[in-house]
């Protein structure tokens, strides 16, 4: 039939439909949709940034960037990481699935939630113009004062990495309001807190750490802003500012921010593996309540970013010892999920692949995490690569293997179509591969003293930086597998069941895709 | 055709994570830790802490990976199989809750130990010294001998509690010794206090790690820790030529010295060549500024540095040069008549006396 006679007949195809529908539309599925879409082409650009600083650091002195466009690359590879890609794909999922685990039409409110993507794109665009604007921002995505300043980068391009990022900080609160009230209010009758998904409980957690900490980053952004443009003097110390200051509020919200990129994958991985066992997940409560821990202990450790700064010590210990505590909480998840594949009947599907790998190497970037935790051997590490193979540990092995786990298992519900098995499993172990050669050594660089950020290098940290960044572009290529798994699979993939997968979560329960209105009947938990 | 990508993939999977693992073993065993050297108390103190920690994160890495591997292995899945749906124990809940903490208070009270032994200096310093960082290079005062030098080593006397102030003229830097221990963040505005005692005589790699600008990674430096009558010689050579009149000299002269101190102060931003680097560092070879300026232009800006927008052959620039009076009037005359005389500039001499007559 075709799509107008469809419609006619009073059930439009869920995903045919106009342009101006997905422009406008309110149904959280397709907002979810819009979110994954702009984050994945935003993941690669992202991506390519990341080539072009290991390209330009294959040797020593390669010369293929200049040290200005080099600092340009690594500031816009982090910015465009976090703030384009894993948090709005995280978002993405989020909004796709949330509302459908909880029983609900859609969210507390869809037309707000359609603002706030597209603020999410106008960040976006803002943040990528610079690059015809003169170039963009080169202080680092942490920006710190004076290099950030006026002087120091004279030109615009810190200028509209402040004015895109207050976007993107928008839409993550806009979207955060948006999550509490729906798990608040819109969970199914029988449907209490303790019976609702992890994801979910992951979400809540994560939308108030959106809420709370996010207009900290906007108000330290303005004064940076102000300092540069107004002559105030917040952080310039030649008019009585101070630099330090800069890094309390910056950090205030950008270690929640960490924990904004990880909760949810927690949840992903906690959705899945119970799945792919046949079981329920070990330790539910403390997987949940741990959650909740993460979430506060998170608002108090912001300077243990701070340590070689110089501020007070006793300030310092009571913040490395808040910073070790979260390791407990961290822990009891990874305990609880090993012991959910035990005593199962596992299949290692792509998902569940990601979800194991998760497990596997997220590991690896919460032991190493221990080292900085513990001030002075963090003092000794921080500011080199030991640092870089933490972050990436902790967001590439964690944050985005998480994510691709939620695209192979909630592809089939988003489009009615399977993905391709054996190229996700392709996918899936070129990855592991490639992500261990390019982040492992950087522990051995950072203990060598290798700095971060450094454009070239001493001869003797030639060799981990060569086989680095050829790993680096085999895991770049190794993308583009899923990339092309989800074009053959839109067109060609084998239709999906309402439950492929044999899922315990109220989306399994309507068809693939669902209809707009999510539930024919409002389901009822007992 | 998927065919042969599924053998292909049966073939690749087992290898890859094999591969992987060994690789990692293998790789974890190279790799120099210039902590090992103890060539200072206080990196012995934190090499012991950070090797506490790699042990016990290694056997929780070991432990966590072979629970989970085994799991994979003995659970895969088999259509008859009887699941266990145990998703509860509260005596595993609590033991894995309760050995984290003690791991934790197992590190923590070596930890803290180390934190005051590094942090508190000993009551007998022999001497402080100031490290000052500019973009893109390190300056040294000994102000008990009323030294100044910069773009050269940091000589330290080898034995000898030295306290350390750092602190920066412009953006944050980091001053770096991975040899000796720590690191410490010179922030403008602010005096970071840190204390040394070298034990080894030796030369040591130092780095800027904070990101610092353009050339953030060409701050390098070295530290030369010298047996103590190497380093009382070395600083009455210092004070004797920091009190040298400077008696006339010929362009020739100052030509020579000029070029070695133009490498070695001026040539990591303008270049050896004196092109600059378009739009960042202004070229001074063919320079029009030369022509648009007088001497006193070129003095003052040698003396005090230049700031704000100025324009050279046709292309802005509105970077931050810093200041260079810590030379001798000697040395920035050479310097200067060398800009003025190099690569086919023709602008004249600049001596000593007018150096110094611009000095506030």
């Amino acid at each position: 039939m075709s799509t107008a006679a469809h419609a006619q007949a009073g059930h439009p195809h869920p995903l045919k439909t106009s342009l101006w529908d997905w422009i406008t539309t309110t149904d959280h599925k397709k907002i979810g949709i819009m979110y994954l879409i702009l984050a994945l082409f935003s993941f690669f650009v992202g991506g390519l940034f990341a080539l072009l600083v290991r390209l330009q650091l294959w040797r020593p002195d390669a010369g293929i960037l200049s040290p200005d466009v080099y600092n340009q690359m690594l500031t816009m590879h982090a910015t465009v990481m976090i703030f384009l890609a894993v948090i709005p794909l995280l978002t993405g999922f989020g909004n796709y699935a949330v509302p459908l685990m909880l029983g609900a039409k859609d969210m507390a409110f869809p037309r707000l939630n359609n603002v706030a993507f597209w603020i999410n794109a106008a960040a976006a665009i803002v943040l990528m113009s610079a690059f015809a604007m003169g170039g963009s921002a080169a202080a680092g995505w942490t920006s710190y004062p004076p290099l950030s300043g006026g002087i120091f980068s004279p030109g615009r391009g810190v200028d509209i990495w402040i004015l895109g990022i207050h976007l993107a900080g928008i839409s993550s609160i806009l979207g955060g309001v948006n999550f509490i009230v729906t798990i608040i209010n819109m969970r199914a009758p029988g449907m209490s807190l303790h019976k609702m998904p992890l994801f979910c409980w992951t979400w809540l957690v994560t939308a108030w750490l959106q809420v709370i900490a996010t207009p900290v980053l906007a108000g330290v952004l303005t004064m940076l802003l102000f300092d540069r443009n107004l002559g105030t003097s917040f952080f310039r110390p030649e008019a009585g500012g101070d630099p330090v200051l800069w890094q309390h509020l910056f950090w205030f919200y950008s270690h929640p921010a960490v924990y904004i990129m990880i909760l949810s994958a927690f949840g992903i991985v906690s959705e899945i593996i119970p799945i792919f066992s046949k079981k329920h997940i070990f330790g539910y409560l403390a997987i949940a309540y741990s959650s909740v821990a993460i979430g506060i202990l998170g608002f108090l450790v912001w300077a243990h970013h701070m340590f070689a700064s110089g501020i007070d010590v006793r300030a310092r210990t009571i913040f490395s010892v808040l910073t070790m505590l979260i390791a407990v909480p961290t822990g009891i998840k990874i305990f609880s999920w090993v012991a959910t594949l035990w005593g199962g009947n596992i299949r290692l599907t792509s998902a569940m692949l990601f979800a194991v790998g998760f497990v596997a190497f997220f590991l690896i970037g919460g032991l190493d995490g221990i080292f900085l935790a513990i001030i002075p051997v963090d003092i000794q590490l921080t500011h080199t690569y030991w640092v870089v193979a933490h972050i990436h540990y902790v967001l590439f092995a964690g944050s985005i293997m998480a994510i691709m786990a939620a695209a192979y298992y909630w592809f089939p519900k988003m489009f009615g179509r399977m993905l391709n098995e054996t190229m996700g499993k392709w996918h899936f172990w070129l990855t592991i591969v490639s992500m261990n050669v390019t982040f492992f050594p950087m522990h051995f660089l950072g203990v060598q003293g290798m700095p971060r950020r450094y454009y070239t290098y001493p001869a003797e940290f030639a060799f981990w930086n060569t086989t680095e960044t050829i790993a680096a572009f085999v895991m770049g290529f190794a993308q583009l597998i899923f990339v092309y798994n989800v074009i053959v699979s839109l067109r060609k993939g084998e239709k999906a069941p309402d439950d492929p997968w044999e899922g315990k979560t109220l989306e399994w329960t309507v068809s693939s895709p669902p209809p707009s209105h999510n539930f024919d009947t409002m389901p009822v938990i007992k | 055709m998927v065919e042969r990508w599924q053998e292909a993939l049966k073939r690749f999977e087992g290898k890859a994570l094999l591969g992987v693992l060994a690789w990692g073993l293998m790789a974890s065993a190279a790799g120099a830790n210039p902590m090992d050297a103890a060539v200072t108390p206080i990196a012995s103190e934190v090499n012991s802490v950070y090797n506490l920690i790699l042990w016990i994160t290694g056997g929780l890495f070991v432990g966590v990976w072979a629970v989970m591997g085994y799991a994979l292995w003995k659970f895969r899945y088999r259509k008859d199989r009887k699941v266990n749906d145990f998703h509860g124990n509260l005596t595993l809940e609590v033991v894995w809750t309760v050995i984290p903490v003690i791991l934790l208070i197992i590190i923590s009270v070596p930890a803290f130990r180390v934190l005051q032994f590094t942090e508190y200096a000993p009551k007998d310093i022999s001497e402080t010294v100031e490290v000052i960082g500019h973009q893109f290079f390190w300056e040294y005062r000994y102000p008990d001998s009323s030294i100044t030098i910069a773009n050269q080593p940091l000589r330290l006397p080898v034995g000898q509690n030295i306290r350390l102030l750092v602190t920066s003229d412009d953006v944050i830097h980091n001053f770096s010794v991975p040899a000796f221990g720590f690191k410490q963040d010179a922030i403008p505005g602010r005096v970071n206090e840190r204390w040394v005692r070298v034990d080894k005589a030796g030369t040591y790699d130092g780095y800027c790690a904070a990101l610092c600008g353009a050339l953030h990674a060409n701050m390098l430096f070295k530290v030369e820790a010298m047996e103590p009558e190497a380093y009382a010689a070395w600083k009455a050579e210092n004070q004797k030529a920091a009190a040298a009149p400077t008696g006339p000299v010929t362009q020739e002269q100052l030509m020579a010295a000029g070029e070695k101190l133009y490498a070695s102060n001026c040539a990591s931003c303008h270049q050896v060549n004196g092109q600059g680097l378009p739009g960042v560092f202004p070229p001074l070879a063919n320079s029009d500024w030369f022509d648009k300026t007088d001497k006193n232009a070129h003095i003052d800006v040698m003396l005090n540095g230049l700031r704000g927008e100025i324009t050279v052959n046709g292309q802005k620039y509105n970077g931050v040069m810093p200041g260079f009076g810590h030379l001798s009037d000697l040395d920035l005359a050479a310097i200067a008549t060398y800009e003025r005389n190099a690569w086919g500039n023709n602008h004249g001499v600049i001596t000593p006396e007018e150096v110094k007559a611009l000095r506030k």
